[in-house]
């Protein structure tokens, strides 16, 4: 199966290369996300994942090729413009803002749409009823609500995580941009993150994931993209994925144990963009 | 009691001059070192249209706010092409030229600066030192009334995300650009017009009064008292206003004795003496929540 479906994509990545110097971060890259869709994006370090990240989420101007949100491309590439069109994200290192509380963390997600320019940006955030609701809600989806009036700087890295998740989500976006939300959770960590993936996908927004934890990544997915040394290695769904020859030589090795291809998490970090 | 009501004044003044500079320093995390040019600006145009071309003090209030903050939105729009350090050091520099051209202009009455401001008049009747009080007093409820809505704003939220991470503000929505320029031009905005009434009262204005030891002091008093927050700019400009009035008789030691004081502070208290999660705030807090029964739920951290 590859891009023949008949709904128009929500993002369309179409022939993306990015050049840094003598790097050739990605090379005719494309591929489609379609409306509440599920999508992983594996590789080995290195592979051109955050480089992808970057561009769909505005902070990288490709070399050559585009990106298409509801079938427009992306003319200026700004973090704040793409957001406007409905696309959030989280970073491979989590970036909270440390000085406010997981609630305001969370709250200045929901307010993307209150910023369009300075004199409307000037209401006062704590009095809007419906982002409350909104912001509350989120908590509890995420599993917040108990650290919610900590500072963002305080609370453990599992919880750090689903933080970003659900200020990516403040916004309503339809799609979300997660970079290694399994980064640096520990074991414990791993349940109420994937249980939180999941209802996200379940709300009907689309996920675009990037993760090392291959396995839990193709559990929860749609499709797959599998990236390596910044070219499209495979582009499918999980089972396809797993039994893809050129993917295993590359990337998933050959042991397999209960049908879940098993890849020790990669610890170092990749490069952020 | 003149005196007193003098120094009240230059404390109030100040104070609200470091209430202006909190916007971009501390919600904004912008080291600016030029806050008094902005100030100095503000005070200049004053001088040079009351003086020289005989305007009322209500009519040059406006032109004050105006000029300072259209070459704060200046220096806003810089601020966007630099690093932190390197910004820091435009700031310092840009500070340097707004003194050489006080200097160097005729306009500006070159280096004796400008004297014989005439005192205010409000329905006939020359402003007194009380009326500076009451009018210097209105104009830090002004400021502090402008920092708060801000604070409370989505806009200030995204400025203090913009201070941590400025990836993290835009990926959120935040136009960065747009809020940084306009931030610096509120805050220079806001200093000229406290810079136009300053220079009435003192009633003479020389150039050196605006140069970067200025800059430096307001900063001082910034982070003395407590970046990123209203009631630490207040406490620290009023502190730093009244120590060395105190201490007169060691006025030649004056740079010594808050040299002293800031690296005091900054060791022993980095937050400021009244900033967020400082010993006498957790006192406050403390003493707060005992007085009410229900402990009272805590949206922010920052304050």
């Amino acid at each position: 199966m590859s891009t023949e479906g008949k709904v128009t994509p929500l993002v369309e990545v179409r022939g993306i290369g990015v050049r840094f110097g003598g790097l050739q971060a990605l090379d005719d890259v494309s591929f489609d996300v379609r409306p509440g869709e599920f999508v992983s994006v594996i590789g080995p370090n290195g592979a051109g994942k955050s480089t992808l990240f970057n561009v769909i989420s505005g902070v990288q101007r490709p070399t050559s090729g585009s990106v298409l949100i509801d079938g427009r491309p992306i003319r200026r590439y700004r973090p704040d413009l793409v957001h406007a069109r409905g696309v959030g994200r989280t970073f491979q290192v989590a970036r909270p803002v440390g000085s406010l509380t997981v609630r305001d963390n969370v709250l200045l997600g929901a307010g993307g749409r209150r910023l369009h320019g300075v004199l409307s940006s000037l209401r006062p955030r704590g009095r809007d009823k419906t982002l409350q609701h909104r912001v509350d809600d989120l908590l509890e989806l995420a599993g917040l609500t108990a650290v919610a009036h900590r500072p963002a700087a305080e609370i453990s890295p599992g919880d750090l995580r689903r933080m970003e998740i659900a200020r990516a989500l403040g916004d309503e976006p339809r799609l979300v941009l997660l970079d290694e939300p399994a980064a640096g959770v520990g074991s414990d960590g791993l349940t109420p993150l994937a249980e939180l993936l999941g209802r996200i996908s379940d709300r009907g927004v689309a996920v675009l994931l990037v993760e090392h934890y291959v396995g839990l990544a193709l559990s929860l997915s749609d499709r797959a993209v599998v990236l390596n040394r910044g070219r499209l290695l495979a582009l499918g769904e999980p089972d396809e994925i797993r039994a893809n020859q050129a993917v295993i030589d590359a990337y998933l090795g050959t042991k397999r144990s209960r049908g879940t291809v098993v890849v020790p998490p990669a610890t170092g970090t990749e490069e952020e963009r | 009691m003149t005196y007193a009501i003098v120094v009240a004044v230059t404390a109030i003044l100040m104070a609200s001059v470091v209430v202006s500079l909190n916007l971009t320093a501390g919600y904004a995390g912008q080291p600016n070192l030029a806050q008094s040019a902005f100030f100095g600006l503000g005070a200049y145009f004053a001088a040079v249209l009351s003086v020289q071309h005989g305007l009322s003090f209500w009519a040059v209030l406006p032109v004050s706010a105006l000029v300072s903050g259209l070459a704060g939105a200046v220096l806003g729009a810089i601020s966007l092409r630099l690093r932190e350090d390197f910004f820091a050091i435009t700031t310092v520099g840009l500070n340097f030229v707004v003194v050489a051209l006080f200097k160097s202009i005729d306009f500006f009455g070159g280096a004796t600066g400008i004297y014989g401001l005439p005192l205010p008049t409000l329905g006939g009747t020359s402003f007194t030192n009380d009326h500076f009080l009451v009018l210097s007093a209105l104009l830090l409820g002004l400021v502090v009334l402008v920092s708060k809505v801000v604070r409370d704003s989505w806009y200030g939220g995204m400025l203090m995300a913009i201070r941590e991470d400025e990836l993290v503000a835009s990926s959120l929505g935040a136009p960065v650009a747009l809020f940084k320029a306009s931030a610096f031009a509120l805050s220079s905005l806001l200093a000229g017009v406290v810079g136009a009434v300053y220079a009435f009262f003192i009633s003479s204005i020389t150039p050196e009064t605006f140069g970067f030891n200025q800059s430096v002091l307001l900063l001082s008093m910034l982070i003395i008292g407590g970046m990123g927050t209203i009631r630490g700019a207040i406490v620290g400009a009023v502190l730093l206003t009244l120590i060395p009035e105190m201490f007169r008789f060691a006025s030649d030691y004056r740079s010594l004795v808050y040299g002293v004081f800031l690296v005091l502070v900054l060791r022993f208290q980095p937050q400021g003496l009244v900033g967020e999660d400082s010993w006498l705030a957790r006192g406050a807090a403390r003493l707060l929540r005992r007085s009410r029964s229900a402990p009272a739920a805590v949206t922010e951290v920052s304050a």
